[in-house]
């Protein structure tokens, strides 16, 4: 297996107050990694960091991607390295279109000039295959969009992008059946032995149809249980406090 | 040969005098510049296709060139009188009573060493029912020191439907005065964009009066200061007739250590029932150093009006500059991407593909710049 990324003894902190603490986390392709825990237990903050919120400083460890130390990286210089977060809640940009922005972040990663016919071909199909009108596409960026439609909009920037990590914070929270089928579909789409996925969730909805190979349970900013997919339905059948260690 | 103007861009209700906003002056040196002498209804420009049968025969552009009296020097109250008394061309455009002009007239002045100054006077009278879309613009080809110094007359006789758009993309170093004066009629819709973007001394002034019933009027503005530019924006809004409605938009963004005033108001006079208007200011400020000052004035004496005020002036949101980094995009692309998005909607008004265009690329360029 090809290590894709690393955290070691991790330490992060928002305004003095440290959240993240002496985290470790090891990704390899192909592996799909689930993060579970109670409400403020770091794992969006987590997400955050790995993804370079300037908003949080890491005061101690580093992020290691593709044997590169990316700690200090800018946001978009991770975004151009490959990773990918979907934001829990993603901003709204009036003015510009979801076609536009997203055809503008492709050149940006990709360092090309888009074709405007081959990217709308593209756009459209991955619109398609997860079941999200592609009306959307010439709306301005999130803005009106239901929940449901802001996260599905994020699994088609996430299939356009095609990134080596891809950091679903949240994704599954607040849709309905149909909405949680389709993000699952654009999900397994998406995996391969060639890039990695770290789920951040609550509950185990989208895991029904998304199989994980690591189930990792986070707790005060630490990773306090690892474990396979069998843990992902003792939480959810007991909750995080019937856990040993928590 | 200089000329100093006065009593520019003055608030109609003063406020205090410390605060340096109640109006401004301006000093302009004419030496060794050059009067304009190119003809702006030409096809002289790569960029901008000027469909020159855009005028039907019974509708006119008529130019007059005049000797620039720039010979003494002068001390006058106003941009109005000061054009009246120092334009080198003046321009009359006439629609005629229930004209709909299909393809819009422009006017494109460019500037350049050999025409980097110009005083001009646009009068456009628009006859009952007529419809068309007036283009204006003023580009410096190259940089340098260019003056643009003018002043636009616009009546709208009853049911008149006029587009009128300002774009002004003057190099840096250059100094823009522009004051317009609209009157609309009865039942008439002046529907007017102002993209006040380059120069780095910016006096731009438009008054509106929403003379007679139901007479309609949006003046929709973009502007941007960057380095040291010093940008002072009038705009008035005058509620005369019954049930008539008038709306401003402005959206900015602000970098380096520019300075901007802003001043817009709705004045409902007495006897206009049933009016209403909105003025809303966006501010992107995109430098801890730059001055921004907006003064909204409500002024009301009528009882039964709707009058409104929003101002949104704040930073660019880490939260929204980090989503769209973590799509791939540097800061500055982040921070174009965001000023295009706050003024697409009013640049995608400009009919002209070209244009809006070489606005992009415009605003693509100063925020490259930008430290």
């Amino acid at each position: 297996m090809t290590k894709l990324l690393e955290i070691n003894n991790l330490h992060a902190a928002i305004d003095g107050k440290e959240i993240i603490r002496e985290l470790n986390l090891s990704v390899n392709k192909g592996e799909v990694h689930v993060i579970m825990g109670p409400n403020g237990a770091g794992k969006s903050t987590l997400a955050n960091v790995i993804m370079g919120y300037p908003h949080y400083t890491v005061t101690k460890g580093n992020i290691i991607f593709e044997e590169d130390d990316i700690t200090e990286d800018r946001t978009d210089e991770r975004a151009k390295k490959g990773i990918f977060l979907s934001f829990q809640n993603s901003e709204e940009v009036e003015g510009i279109t979801v076609e536009n922005f997203l055809r503008a972040a492709k050149g940006a990663i990709t360092g090309q000039n888009i074709s405007f016919v081959s990217f709308r071909k593209e756009l459209m199909s991955v619109m398609s295959e997860i079941d999200f009108d592609s009306e959307y596409a010439h709306r301005y960026l999130n803005v009106g969009f239901s929940g449901g439609e802001k996260k599905k909009n994020e699994i088609v920037q996430m299939l356009v992008l095609n990134p080596k990590l891809a950091i679903l914070d949240e994704t599954d929270s607040g849709l309905d059946v149909d909405a949680v089928r389709a993000v699952s579909e654009g999900i397994n789409r998406f995996r391969s032995k060639n890039n990695a996925i770290i789920i951040i969730t609550h509950n185990t909805r989208l895991l029904s149809s998304v199989e994980p190979d690591y189930v990792h349970i986070l707790a005060d900013g630490r990773i306090m249980r690892t474990g396979d997919k069998s843990l992902a339905h003792e939480i959810n059948e007991h909750g995080f406090t019937s856990l040993p260690l928590l | 040969m200089k000329h100093r103007i006065e009593e520019i861009n003055k608030l109609q209700i003063p406020t205090w005098s410390r605060h340096a906003i109640n109006e401004t002056t301006i000093s302009l040196d004419f030496t060794d510049l050059k009067p304009y002498r190119e003809n702006p209804l030409k096809n002289n420009d790569n960029c901008i296709q000027i469909e020159e049968n855009a005028i039907k025969n019974s509708s006119s552009i008529r130019m007059e060139e005049n000797a620039l009296k720039n010979d003494a020097d002068t001390n006058v109250k106003g941009v109005r009188e000061f054009v009246r008394n120092h334009s080198n061309q003046t321009y009359h455009i006439h629609i005629n009573d229930n004209e709909v002009l299909d393809e819009p007239m422009v006017l494109n002045f460019i500037m350049d060493s050999e025409n980097s100054l110009l005083i001009e006077e646009i009068i456009i009278n628009a006859g009952r029912d007529s419809k068309a879309t007036i283009i204006i613009s003023y580009f410096s080809k190259e940089d340098g020191r260019h003056i643009h110094c003018g002043h636009t007359k616009m009546n709208l006789d009853k049911g008149a439907e006029i587009d009128l758009i300002k774009i002004q993309l003057l190099s840096e170093q250059s100094t823009h005065l522009d004051k317009n004066r609209v009157t609309v009629g009865e039942g008439a819709v002046a529907n007017m964009i102002l993209a006040e973007l380059g120069s780095g001394n910016l006096i731009s002034e438009c008054d509106v009066s929403l003379e007679s019933d139901r007479s309609m009027a949006k003046l929709d503005s973009i502007y941007i200061g960057n380095k040291s530019k010093v940008i002072d924006m009038n705009y008035r809004m005058e509620y005369v007739g019954r049930h008539s409605q008038g709306f401003i938009t402005a959206k900015g963004a602000l970098m380096d250590k520019c300075r901007k005033t802003f001043k817009n108001t709705l004045d409902f006079v007495a006897g206009s029932f049933g009016s209403k208007g909105r003025e809303e200011e966006t501010v992107i400020s995109l430098s801890e150093e730059a001055v921004n000052i907006s003064v909204p004035l409500l002024l009301c004496g009528e009882e039964n009006v709707e009058g409104q005020h929003a101002s949104n002036i704040g930073r660019l949101s880490k939260s929204k500059l980090f989503y769209l980094m973590s799509r791939g995009l540097n800061e500055k692309e982040a921070k174009r991407l965001m000023v295009e998005a706050s003024f697409t909607p009013i640049i995608e008004k400009i009919p002209l593909e070209a244009l809006r265009n070489r606005i992009f690329h415009y605003i693509s360029e100063v925020i490259q710049h930008d430290k």
